[in-house]
């Protein structure tokens, strides 16, 4: 009985840890031309359990930075993500961090990437979420504009993190 | 670099996004035909609570001494949950515990109502992704070995001793009547449950109150609850449980009853009719077909109700039962426990116990049997998790 207790969690452990590894070697996207953009991001997201069906809305906010060089980058973000179960809410402070891959040299440079966010909350101390989104950029002389959305995948739920943001190339 | 080559890291990122989505779609029926478990028929328990194409065997059976292969079931491993609960009815406090085995997680609970003034105790230990509690594939012996506590039920006796910061019960109750409720119920492909839900008489037992030491009643009623299987999740029902001494109506004698059911509500998924309850009068089980609970909410949002009639629909003279549960002697309501809580996406519960006072009549071949005033525990609850 306990080694079926313990097959659910071994799935997300990997999940997690794959993501884990694929942020680590992201650093490799560094190079001499780097350009680093901080910018401020506002979105929402929506959590469903796969099994149980619950489907919780959330608002999001966040202070990104990207380290740029050629088409990769590194990411970092400290994050507020602010649950609204049935008649309460729970608020999820942490930070991720990715890589990301984008075709710059278009007018509207489409993006996507993988990041792993941990997060501190009520119903457990380190709460884990992998991230995998797509968006798109666009330059406006220092001033870069994005839109995208991410898949996320935690504690036996998946979700979607639709997402805007308004940078500065420092 | 070719164009085709950049855009082969955003096609990996859109397939994994794509795969993602479908997992999420899990198809569960609203109401399962539950006729194929003849539940309102006590057979011969089958060689294991699961077939060989991993589901329950359905079925309300006289004994089992079959195997307990929960493991085979295809239903998610997510929704496993095993347990052993007891209940017991001491003329001052009504004591409930349970120690709990799930798939992420353990749980020791406790709850005390002290029938006097209504006041609640309670404690909660919830161990999440650990594996402090464990518990037997039978599901007659659970261990916390956090707090060293421990509910076991060996040969028709139940032992328990559970240790908390606030509450402390420790005690022997003896298992009465010919046979505890055995049924197995089977909800949507791969998922369902055994459960055992008998009847005890307590032999000797002590509970402490934040540092006071109370003897429990020897003699004391109560039940046990062993399950053991993939629940649904989403849950909503009414619960009732009650014992207590009844008079004959026609020559007087006495006995000693016991009731125990549990109906799905409307939010169930899926609904499933498995005619999960039961009836004892003088040492013998029976089942009628239905089940109702009567009430209204005075207040929606905090789910305080009028009296419940809780009745079985039968015509005079039919097996059945029919009683009024009103609050305590001296209270204008009955006594209210809730826990309403949400917790991210990972579970949401509005959870109502009442606590009162039934007063009605049980009616077994031929024979109506009178009661007054016994304590019940009734619920109205709605969890998803």
């Amino acid at each position: 009985m306990r080694q079926l207790h313990r097959q659910g969690c071994a799935s997300l452990r990997a999940a997690g840890l794959s993501l884990l590894l694929a942020t680590l070697v992201s650093g490799a996207a560094f190079a001499s031309e780097a350009e680093n953009v901080v910018s401020l991001q506002a979105g929402a997201a929506q959590m469903r359990h796969v099994y149980n069906g619950l489907s919780v809305p959330a608002a999001d906010l966040a202070l990104q930075w990207r380290r740029s060089g050629g088409d990769h980058a590194f990411v970092a973000q400290v994050e507020w993500l602010h649950f609204m179960p049935t008649d309460t809410s729970a608020a999820l402070v942490g930070g991720r961090v990715g890589w990301s891959y984008a075709i710059g040299d278009l007018p509207v440079e489409p993006f996507g990437g993988i990041a792993l966010g941990v997060y501190a909350a009520d119903v457990a101390p380190v709460l884990p979420i992998g991230f995998v989104g797509l968006g798109v950029r666009k330059r406006f002389g220092r001033l870069v504009a994005e839109v995208a959305v991410d898949g996320m995948g935690s504690l036996f739920a998946i979700g979607i993190n639709p997402r805007i943001g308004i940078g500065y190339a420092l | 670099m070719r164009f085709e080559t950049r855009l082969r890291p955003i096609a990996i990122v859109v397939s994994v996004l794509a795969l993602c989505s479908t997992s999420a779609c899990i198809d569960i029926p609203d109401r399962v035909d539950a006729s194929a478990g003849k539940y309102l028929e006590m057979r011969d328990g089958p060689p294991r609570m699961v077939d060989g194409n991993g589901n329950y065997v359905p079925g309300w059976w006289s004994k089992f001494d079959g195997k307990f292969n929960a493991g085979d079931a295809t239903g998610e491993a997510y929704t496993f949950k095993t347990w052993l609960h007891f209940n017991i009815d001491d003329p001052k406090y009504y004591v409930v515990a349970q120690l709990v085995v799930t798939d992420i997680a353990g749980n020791l609970a406790i709850a005390v109502s002290d029938k006097t003034t209504g006041e609640f105790y309670e404690e909660d230990i919830v161990y999440t992704f650990g594996d402090q509690i464990s518990g037997d594939d039978a599901a007659t012996s659970f261990t916390d070995s956090d707090t060293g506590s421990s509910i076991a039920l060996k040969d028709g006796v139940l032992t328990f001793e559970l240790k908390t910061d606030g509450i402390d019960i420790v005690g022997r109750a003896t298992e009465i009547f010919d046979r505890p409720l055995i049924q197995t119920t089977a909800y949507q492909a791969g998922y369902g449950d055994l459960i055992f839900w008998g009847n005890i008489r307590l032999d000797e037992g002590a509970l402490t109150l934040d540092g006071t030491k109370h003897t429990l009643a020897p003699g004391s009623l109560g039940l046990y609850d062993r399950t053991i299987g993939h629940k649904r999740t989403t849950m909503n029902w009414n619960y009732v449980a009650m014992a207590g001494v009844a008079t004959d109506l026609a020559n007087g004698a006495t006995a000693t009853i016991a009731l125990q059911g549990s109906v799905d509500k409307e939010r169930t998924k899926p609904f499933v009719d498995a005619k999960a309850f039961a009836l004892w009068v003088d040492g013998q089980i029976f089942k009628v077909p239905q089940l109702h609970f009567d009430y209204r909410l005075n207040d929606a949002s905090t789910r305080t109700t009028s009296p419940w009639r809780v009745h079985t629909g039968s015509k005079p003279g039919d097996d059945g039962l029919d009683m009024t549960v009103k609050p305590p002697k001296g209270r204008d309501r009955m006594f209210h426990r809730r826990n309403k809580s949400a917790e991210l996406w990972l579970f949401e519960r509005d959870f109502n116990q009442y606590y009162g006072e039934a007063s009605g009549t049980i009616t077994r071949g031929g024979r109506t049997w009178s009661f007054e005033r016994l304590y019940v525990l009734l619920e109205d609850a709605y969890v998803v998790l």
